[in-house]
């Protein structure tokens, strides 16, 4: 388990934490098309945009990080690997934020690409 | 509708709102309070309380024609505009308008990426567009640039400049506003201008140089409230060779004083990008230095390095980086090292990373400090983030950012003058965070220290974000009286802040009000920004 303290953070004097993601290694996923938002419709698409770098497998993943000591492995701390997420959930998530990650205005990610991303995750394969 | 813009009657806020969507269509204008309330700031500190900034509605148009239009339409009633580029700015004030009721003009979908160019080295872009996505528009077509992103990297570039945001690489880079190169803008007449070589019809280098011709007028666009961005200039590094990071160790306390001035003249002289100050006990947990740090009557700076020395640890480090061909990085590094060796006894180094470009996805994805090789990402959001060390996150935070000089000196002034000015307040909200011996500075700026902390908020919690409020204000005046300012902050505190750089009773921000007054005389964009309030709300939102 690799501590990365954040450099800005170790200046900043919150509360610098090490992650507990899963993996030191991680895979990146391709998203250099990922470049205009607007444009989304899949939602893979949307997770990769929006979500990924922080929920997302391997090193320097926040979201992840947060979700291995919410739930200390009972789920997996990568959304993408969870199967118990519905989408009403996903999306209650996305609107309203929780602790610091905040919510998301529809000109970020519309009512369609917050449908497609909640299918997405809310998939049990 | 739960709020009006002051002074507009429902009748004619209706009535604007109408012709907003004839504008923009309908889908663009969001007033029913589910999508309003997605402009609420949502680390403030005063979530559900009397004084959060709230937005009456918002309006999403698409083009600068189409934003000049909503102005014009906002002159006629009297509207007040908020404009945000993708509305991050979490811990400044995230999406909400400084006055409530103010209509957000929110600029994500105006996200074009209008010229780029590798040979010359700038990109001129619209404010939707995010430190992603022109950066994994330079990816995707091959080009030979780097950008300078700042934590976290899905805010505006234009939007980041504006409010002088900065990053990770060189100096001259990573001041995204210095960097920054031409605007366009529409004024609160609705007129559009555009300043630099925008200026010259016809003119192919805009995004080349700064200044154009006369005046320079730029400045008052950012943290400002003179018009509304819609495309702006930014220069861009090209993609070195090599990148190689290596750290510095100096035993003592005092030592700090010599590192700083050797690193200042690494950088100054262009050897070095940016430095990363740090000390190895910053998240230590023993309980002996825990003890002496949290003395009730403060920590003593002698017993601490004591301390220190006798654990036979560095009391400092500083990271340092370099850019560019292998072999110059390398000699760079030699050339450094034998500097701060022969200033500082007992100095110590070590090599920590070396890259070779291009990098592989997979590579750059298990880089050690991301920004620092321009990829963005979001890992900063582990500072508040929920972890082992801290099981109860909060809800966000707001940012005290003092500028300080850039030297070990002022970083040991700082250190003992705020410690206790928190003591004396009663301690950090939450238990977590503050000042001590070990704080470093954020080194961002090319010339100058900026002495971050976040100061948390818990929504639903007013007792909670009273203390850090009444903390915040009280470090502003700690501050002031050594001569310590505020780059930025949140809106709850720009009256505030402003009333400390005022010099000759205030003489910068009476000629702000004069300007505000000349060129906005309804008061329409950004009322309140920066403490400029127009002259119609002068007395009442101070």
């Amino acid at each position: 388990m690799t501590t990365r303290i954040a450099l800005v953070a170790a200046a900043a004097v919150l509360v610098a934490a090490g992650s507990t993601s899963g993996q030191d290694i991680g895979e990146a996923p391709t998203f250099a098309r990922l470049y205009d938002h607007t444009t989304l419709t899949k939602g893979s698409d949307v997770y990769t945009y929006w979500c990924w770098n922080c929920h997302g497998d391997g090193p320097g993943k926040p979201g992840t990080a947060a979700l291995m000591a919410r739930y200390n492995g009972a789920v997996p701390a990568v959304l993408t690997e969870r199967t118990d997420l519905s989408a009403e959930l996903v999306k209650v998530y996305v609107r309203n934020g929780l602790s610091i990650m905040p919510h998301f205005r529809k000109t970020q990610i519309s009512d369609a690409q917050l449908e497609a991303l909640a299918a997405y995750l809310a998939r049990k394969d | 509708m739960a709020i009006l813009p002051p002074q507009v009657s429902a009748e004619a806020f209706a009535e604007a709102i109408r012709r907003f969507q004839a504008v923009v269509g309908a889908e663009w204008v969001f007033t029913v309070d589910e999508d309003v309330g997605l402009y609420r700031d949502s680390y403030s500190p005063a979530w559900g309380e009397g004084d959060e900034k709230l937005a009456s509605a918002a309006v999403a148009p698409i083009s600068a024609d189409q934003v000049a239009a909503i102005v014009r339409i906002a002159n006629e009633h009297r509207i007040p505009l908020y404009p945000i580029s993708t509305g991050m700015n979490l811990g400044y004030g995230g999406s909400a308008p400084v006055l409530s009721g103010s209509v957000v003009v929110d600029l994500k979908r105006m996200n074009k990426i209008i010229e780029i160019d590798d040979v010359r080295g700038y990109a001129i872009v619209e404010p939707g567009v995010s430190y992603f996505d022109l950066y994994r528009y330079i990816q995707d077509h091959g080009l030979n640039l780097w950008i300078d992103t700042p934590d976290p990297g899905w805010g505006s570039v234009i939007g980041n400049a504006l409010d002088h945001g900065v990053g990770y690489t060189y100096g001259a880079y990573r001041d995204h506003f210095y960097s920054h190169s031409g605007m366009e803008v529409v004024l609160p007449t609705g007129e559009i201008m555009r300043t630099g070589m925008g200026a010259l019809p016809g003119a192919k280098s805009w995004g080349e140089y700064h200044y154009g011709f006369g005046p320079y007028v730029d400045g008052l666009f950012s943290q400002g409230s003179a018009g509304i961005v819609t495309k702006m200039g930014i220069h861009l590094m090209p993609a070195p060779e090599a990148y190689l990071s290596c750290m510095a160790r100096v035993p003592r306390r005092d030592d700090i004083i010599p590192l700083v001035a050797e690193v200042n003249r690494l950088e100054h002289a262009g050897l070095i990008g940016m430095p990363n100050y740090g000390s190895p006990w910053s998240q230590s947990r023993d309980p002996a230095l825990q003890a002496l740090i949290g003395r009730p009557d403060g920590w003593n700076a002698a017993e601490v390095d004591r301390f220190v020395i006798n654990a036979g640890m560095p009391y400092w480090e500083v990271n340092l980086q370099f850019y560019g061909p292998e072999a110059t990085t390398t000699a760079n590094w030699e050339y450094a090292k034998a500097k701060i060796a022969a200033a500082v006894a007992g100095a110590t180094f070590a090599e920590v990373e070396r890259l070779r470009f291009p990098l592989t996805e997979e590579q750059k994805h298990n880089a050690r400090h991301r920004v620092a090789i321009g990829v963005p990402n979001l890992e900063i959001f582990f500072i508040g983030a929920r972890s082992a060390f801290n099981p109860t996150p909060s809800d966000g935070h707001v940012w005290f950012s003092p500028v300080i000089p850039k030297s070990g000196e002022a970083i040991l002034d700082f250190q003992e003058t705020m410690s206790k000015a928190v003591r004396d307040a009663g301690g950090f909200p939450g238990g977590l965070g503050g000042y001590g011996p070990f704080s470093a500075p954020a080194t961002w700026m090319y010339r100058t220290f900026i002495m971050i902390s976040g100061l948390p908020v818990a929504r639903n919690n007013p007792e909670f974000n009273k203390r850090s409020r009444a903390l915040f204000d009280r470090l502003i005046d700690v501050a002031a009286q050594k001569g310590w300012g505020e780059y930025r902050t949140h809106p709850l505190f720009y009256d505030k802040i402003m009333s400390t750089y005022n010099f000759n009773d205030n003489a910068l921000l009476r000629f702000h009000e004069r300007i505000k007054d000349a060129i906005d005389p309804n008061g329409i964009i950004a009322a309140g920004r920066s403490g400029i309030w127009p002259k119609y709300l002068r007395g009442s939102q101070r």
